[in-house]
């Protein structure tokens, strides 16, 4: 079995460095058209909440980037800084502003995970060659490995994007090999803000499939295209009551936690299966970036080892730390 | 209609009005049954009664009776009979029939106050708001009274000086909204109105604000009905106008400032329930007062059953709700009594 997962996530990395070579001009297909690089871009605008973490692995510095949320100056959370070194990227909040996406004057814009829309595609790609969703990809239901790739082929640097895919997917498969009681176990990631968890079509959703788990079906059929967050109504969360819970912080969240009547009676809470993430933690998560998935692995895999096994008297440290383990004596 | 001696007709109204009190109070403890036992998970009678006489914390029908439909319905009671009270006060106070509490422009400083208790001092959780909307709440009252001439000032001015300074507030509100995302996030769940994950707690903390401002209401009662036959008859009925028109201000601020700071701003509840109540309780203030609350209080209850039905998506807001049943009752109304003066 492990020989075969082993083979199977070898497959896309043979049949990709195959497929894309370097040189100009390189035309890339997406959801809104083709986007056609005639030479290597200089000026890159990412449009993307995430695309600079990915452009930032491939030491491409955008010149503009699209704030998500956290305190940097430049919209970058800790995993990116090295790569940012002392770049200092104009950043974008809110709306895709065309006019001032237009006076940066690019010649490369990267809209992978920004949800834009065929209007904002339409006149952004009169500004210079514009990289959408992959064909058939929701707004945000792009693979990292698939953006990762595009961009390497964007920037001519496909060699190396394929190196960092391959890096990271042994590393995902020898984190499979090494624990086999992942392999099918249900698992969910849940934000506490508003109740409410990511379907397998999600990159969180993804993440958790990529280390072998499985979000359950009763949650993925609750989403549909662009709907990836499924929101739990308070008297019923049986849903996410699965084999691992990990509940995402975007800061706040806790006092939510306890705010959950019927919490305490989730096996996942009695057996200690749940897992608080932290806003930093949760923001790896979130961003599924070449830079921020050895961060997110790096702190996470202890913390699943210690949830997974369904002995309360394994303490997860993150979800101890939060206060919001059951009391060992009962409770 | 509008004066209160002894007739045989007053005497036939009196039995009727609590005929109507009758079957409000049945009517509301009926919506309360259903709110108790309607919900997404199935209850019985005897689940709802053994919740009551044996609560088991390991049942789960049990704690979603106890700790997310009742506090709900203890809530929407609160909210809307304190908006029913401060409505009918208000209308009488200025006796203008589209009076609403909002106009005090305590929505307006409570939003405000919220918006900045999230972006200066980062506070995410809604039990946070709590004080803060409170404190937004009166002190736009407190600006809205002195804008409005005092207790000298005339109701009118009064209306005037609080859409100016509700005007103000929101538009302050959406300007700092505009800049960050994040509060954006955080507010637009407040500021729909509404009684998700409401908390014992947060009841607890607002319920004596809740039974002063009821209190007040029912002492300021008993001048109203003197001053809404105009000040210079209440002056000559030995009514003291101005600790009257501050006893009622004070009411209304109280009412509405625990309310907001419950369930965010609730709009609309407090315009119609005393037209309703005036259908039922003519003009005696005494009786407006307590219809209101009756009132008020099933309209919310029943939005807020009518807003989890899956028709409505399963999470609708009770005050969105609230004005989605209001409305075509009230426009009823008015085509079929027109519209009674106070």
């Amino acid at each position: 079995m492990r020989y075969v997962l082993a083979i199977i996530a070898m497959l896309p990395a043979i049949h990709s460095s195959l497929a894309y070579a370097d040189g100009y001009p390189v035309e890339i297909k997406h959801e809104y058209g083709s986007a056609v690089i005639d030479q290597k871009p200089e000026r890159i605008v990412s449009l993307s909440f995430i695309g600079h973490d990915f452009l930032l692995a491939l030491d491409e510095v955008p010149v503009a980037l699209r704030y998500w949320y956290g305190t940097d100056p430049y919209g970058v959370w800790p995993w990116a800084q090295d790569a940012l070194g002392d770049a200092t990227p104009i950043v974008m909040q809110g709306e895709i502003d065309v006019e001032r996406i237009a006076a940066l004057d690019p010649d490369l814009i990267v809209g992978q995970w920004s949800g834009m829309s065929a209007r904002d595609y339409a006149l952004l790609s009169q500004i210079a060659p514009t990289i959408g969703p992959a064909q058939g990809a929701e707004d945000y239901g792009m693979a990292w490995q698939d953006m990762l790739r595009v961009l390497g082929q964007a920037t001519g640097k496909a060699n190396k994007a394929n190196q960092i895919v391959n890096r990271i997917e042994t590393r995902f498969a020898d984190l499979r090999d090494a624990h086999l009681p992942w392999q099918g176990a249900g698992a969910v990631m849940v934000w506490a803000g508003q109740v409410g968890t990511f379907t397998n079509r999600d990159i969180r959703g993804q993440f958790l499939e990529e280390l072998g788990f499985v979000v359950p079906d009763a949650i993925n059929e609750m989403g549909s295209a662009n709907n990836f967050y499924v929101l739990m109504p308070p008297e019923d969360i049986s849903p996410i009551d699965t084999d691992l819970l990990i509940w995402i912080d975007a800061g706040g969240s806790v006092p939510k936690l306890h705010d959950m009547p019927l919490r305490p009676l989730m096996r996942a809470y009695q057996e200690g299966r749940e897992i608080y993430a932290d806003p930093l933690l949760s923001a790896a998560l979130s961003h599924s970036s070449p830079l921020s998935l050895d961060y997110a692995l790096d702190r996470l895999v202890p913390l699943i080892e210690a949830a997974i096994d369904g002995d309360p008297t394994t303490i997860v440290p993150s979800s101890e730390e939060a206060g919001i383990v059951r009391p060992l004596n009962g409770g | 209609m509008w004066t209160d001696t002894t007739s045989p007709l007053q005497t036939a109204k009196m039995d009727n009005r609590f005929g109507a009190l009758a079957v409000t109070l049945c009517a509301l403890a009926l919506s309360a049954l259903f709110t108790l036992i309607f919900g997404l998970r199935e209850t019985s009678l005897s689940d709802l009664w053994s919740s009551f006489t044996a609560f088991d914390a390991t049942s789960h029908t049990h704690v979603v009776i106890q700790e997310i439909r009742l506090p709900r319905l203890v809530g929407a009671t609160l909210a809307g009979a304190a908006l029913g009270i401060a409505g009918a006060l208000m209308q009488g106070m200025t006796r203008n029939p589209l009076a609403d509490p909002g106009l005090l422009g305590i929505n307006a400083g409570a939003s405000i106050g919220v918006v900045i208790c999230i972006m200066v001092l980062g506070i995410t959780d809604p039990a946070g708001f709590i004080w803060v909307a409170l404190a937004g709440a009166v002190v736009a009252a407190i600006l809205v009274f002195f804008l409005g001439g005092g207790s000298q000032g005339s109701p009118a001015r009064l209306i005037l000086a609080g859409a100016a300074v509700s005007a103000l507030f929101l538009a302050l509100s959406r300007g700092l909204l505009l800049i960050s995302q994040q509060t954006l996030d955080v507010y637009r769940f407040w500021v729909l109105g509404g009684f998700d994950g409401i908390q014992f707690d947060t009841i607890w903390v607002l319920l004596p604000f809740f039974a002063s401002g009821t209190i007040l209401a029912i002492i300021a009662t008993l001048s109203l009905n003197a001053l809404m036959l105009g000040d210079d008859v209440a002056k000559g009925l030995g009514v003291r106008i101005g600790l009257a028109q501050v006893t009622i201000g004070f009411s209304i601020v109280v009412l509405c400032g625990a309310t907001v700071a419950m369930a965010g701003p609730i709009a609309f509840v407090g315009l119609i329930v005393p037209h309703l109540a005036r259908w039922a309780a003519g003009a005696d203030m005494r009786w407006m007062v307590g219809f209101s609350a009756c009132f008020g209080a099933c309209l919310l209850i029943a939005a807020d059953l009518l807003g989890r039905l899956p028709l409505f998506g399963g999470n609708m807001q009770a005050g969105v709700m609230a004005a989605l049943i209001g409305g075509p009752v009230l426009i009823w109304l008015v085509r079929q009594h027109g519209v009674r003066k106070l």
